[in-house]
């Protein structure tokens, strides 16, 4: 009995509270209007490590008659699926959004977007490195939704000691001037692992970084399907090749990746300036045995943000100077030192603040890899469907080593498969 | 004779063992990696002793989310969610099942149909309808859409058919209205299945993550696992952290799996000995 008459009090109380919510309201949004009056609220959408946070803090102080709300939400594609869906019902999004390397596919719907060319982007256009830039832009260059933050140029990681073991060049300078191609890279290889018994990233690795640093992908800038031929074909064959001549380490998942780094099983691999965190944090047992050098066959980028304003914000102009703020040389070498977000502005990166020298990498000045690398990103034509098509195929490449399937069986089941889901 | 039974036994419990060790070793393996720094957990051979980092941890889980903010929010959402189902659903199930009216049936069959529907195309939608409501950002936006579900109702349904007719005469009889049957005679019998929906509906509500992601924007309102996310970084993630956050998290889970399955299995035995 005694249960019973408690349930119905929790019950009354659960009604009442969830109606007087209902009607609490309306009454909140007048309070939201009357400070509006006398203060601009912008609200602000980041994910964690998108934005260094003495940054926004720093805008707040700057910007004192605005009412800067930033929300951290969960990153990846949790992020871009709250973005589409208030996108997509209309919803009350923010007035500024960190956007991710998927701003090609928001180019799209760029009607939603705030064109930041009218608000004077150009004026600093000069300032950011041309090919991101040109990422937020649409085809025209009319259309701009998105200042840069960051770029993620890949590099080769790899172990000095193993390296200078098997007798290969070993400093950065041998391994720019020497390794020039995959082929000779796999050359190095081999003599590493001969000597050490050491590999490099798996196969799907080798296939994502070929694919990368290729001025055409999966689909040309006409959105015609490419990925059965040409730089793809090649950076399949040469992937298998290297799975073929026991070059590639099968792990299967960051863990094991991460644990075989550490086993000192992994002698080097291709990877964006900001794995430096990763790496560190993931092979404590192989501190100041690391370097990075210029990548064999050309530099990809994996990864960078962008900062924009959604059309529907009521003041585009303050937005814009958050914006512009924000993403200033100043606050990028900010975010640079917090969490290893490499920016986009090539004139710092010669400043001495730049300079990041790391006991892991053995004292290596890691800004200057990245800031050559940084100038010679590569970047093919972008495609809504390039996610899938890569996923597909490197599902099919993932077969070849964990399944031993015959690799021309495989391409041509990746590509039917491909096929078959573009045709819907 | 003893000894074979003696060694059935033996070797059941050595099965059972083998069972708890793995279903109970995920979770150990969570408590250990929160005792420990982040690079343990990529060691080789893995650690698979406590550390001594979990106050650290502890510290960068608070610094980094507002953990006891998120947890009463999900306390809040959970409890009012719950009670306001159990209510509704068993309300529903049980006029579905003793009650003939009109379309009865069709309207069952409809509301059945509507399971098939995966939750992912009904969120533009459903997103949709609550900016219209002004309800986008409230936690209303997260109750009310939920206040009734299908599963819900069918399993009450299912279970309240066994109800007697006459029991349900005799009430009618001694002065009790429809409400008043479903109040003092269903709800008591009904409670192992409430029991049961009250876990599945808490359990639910407590790691629901898209709906809240979605119609969520304000970061003080986030529930447990929103707020969890928080803890991970677009490319590093301290994975320390992030276990000792989502350990302290899975407590009060366990907690309350623990009081209502007590009310759960009394529920079968009080049946067992009445019939």
């Amino acid at each position: 009995m005694k249960i019973k008459t408690y349930s119905s009090i929790l019950l009354a109380l659960c009604l009442a509270l969830v109606v007087s919510a209902c009607s609490s309201n309306p009454s909140k949004t007048d309070n939201e209007n009357k400070s509006e009056n006398q203060k601009v609220t912008l609200k602000l959408w980041y994910w964690n490590g998108a934005i260094s946070d003495a940054s926004l803090q720093a805008a707040k102080e700057k910007f004192p008659n605005i009412n800067l709300e930033a929300e951290k939400l969960p990153s990846g594609d949790d992020y871009l699926t709250k973005l589409r869906t208030t996108l997509a019902g209309g919803g009350s999004g923010p007035d500024i959004v960190a956007m991710d390397s998927w701003i090609s596919s928001m180019l799209e719907y760029k009607n939603q977007f705030v064109n930041l060319y009218d608000q004077g982007a150009h004026d600093i256009e000069s300032q950011y490195l041309d090919w991101k830039w040109k990422l937020g832009a649409d085809q025209e260059n009319q259309y701009l939704i998105g200042l840069p933050i960051d770029v993620a140029p890949v590099v080769l990681f790899y172990r000095t000691d193993l390296f200078k073991q098997a007798g290969v060049p070993s400093t950065p300078q041998e391994i720019h001037e020497q390794v020039k191609s995959w082929e000779d890279y796999f050359e190095l290889l081999k003599k590493v692992k001969d000597k050490t018994g050491s590999q490099t990233g798996n196969i799907a690795d080798i296939f994502r970084s070929i694919v990368g640093q290729s001025p055409e992908n999966f689909f040309d800038k006409d959105g015609k399907y490419i990925g059965d031929q040409g730089d793809v074909k090649r950076a399949w064959d040469l992937s298998v090749k290297a799975f073929q001549d026991g070059l590639t380490f099968p792990f299967t998942s960051d863990t094991e990746k991460n644990a075989a780094i550490n086993a000192s099983k992994i002698n080097s691999f291709n990877g964006a300036s900001w794995s430096v965190g990763d790496l560190v944090s993931a092979a404590p047992d192989t501190t100041g045995k690391w370097g990075i050098a210029y990548p064999p066959g050309g530099v990809g980028n994996q990864g960078g943000s962008f900062l924009g304003a959604l059309k529907h914000t009521k003041h585009p102009k303050e937005a814009y100077e958050v914006i512009k703020f924000l993403v200033s040389p100043d606050n990028l070498v900010q975010a640079y030192k917090e969490f290893g977000n490499y920016p986009s502005t090539p004139e710092i990166y010669s400043l001495p603040e730049m300079e990041s020298k790391n006991e892991f990498f053995g004292g290596q000045n890691l800004n200057e890899v990245f800031s050559e690398a940084a100038k010679d990103v590569q970047i093919a034509p972008s495609n809504s469907q390039d996610i899938m098509v890569l996923n597909t195929i490197i599902e099919g490449l993932t077969k070849v080593d964990t399944m031993k399937k015959d690799a021309n069986k495989a391409w041509e089941e990746a590509q039917t498969k491909v096929k078959r889901q573009l045709s819907r | 004779m003893n000894v074979e039974i003696l060694s059935k036994k033996v070797f059941f419990h050595a099965l059972l063992l083998v069972g708890v060790i793995i279903s109970v070793f995920p979770f150990y393996w969570l408590v250990v990696m929160s005792t420990n720094e982040t690079s343990a957990m990529f060691a080789f051979p893995p650690k698979l002793t406590f550390g001594s980092y979990f106050w650290n941890n502890y510290d960068n889980v608070m610094q980094n989310m507002n953990f006891y903010r998120a947890f009463l929010n999900t306390v809040f959402i959970a409890v009012v969610s719950t009670t306001l189902q159990l209510f509704f659903n068993s309300l529903t199930g049980f006029t579905f099942a003793k009650f003939k009216f009109p379309g009865s049936k069709i309207l069952f069959y409809i509301m059945i149909g509507t399971m098939i529907l995966p939750s992912q195309m009904l969120l533009v939608p459903q997103f949709i309808i609550m900016r219209n409501l002004g309800w986008l950002g409230s936690y209303v936006a997260l109750i009310i859409p939920s206040i009734a579900t299908a599963f819900g109702i069918f399993w009450i349904r299912q279970y309240a058919l066994a109800i007697y007719d006459d029991l349900l005469e005799a009430a009618r009889i001694d002065g009790c209205n429809k409400f008043g049957q479903y109040w003092h005679v269903a709800l008591p019998v009904l409670r192992p299945a409430l029991a049961f929906l009250a876990i599945t509906t808490f359990v639910g509500v407590w790691e629901d993550y898209l709906w809240p992601l979605i119609v969520l924007t304000d970061s003080s309102k986030f529930t447990m696992v929103l707020a969890l996310q928080q803890l991970k970084a677009a490319h590093t993630s301290d994975y320390s952290m992030v276990m000792t956050g989502t350990m302290l998290a899975t407590i009060p889970l366990i907690v309350f799996f623990l009081i209502v399955s007590r009310q759960f299995i009394a529920g079968i035995m009080e049946g067992a000995v009445k019939s």
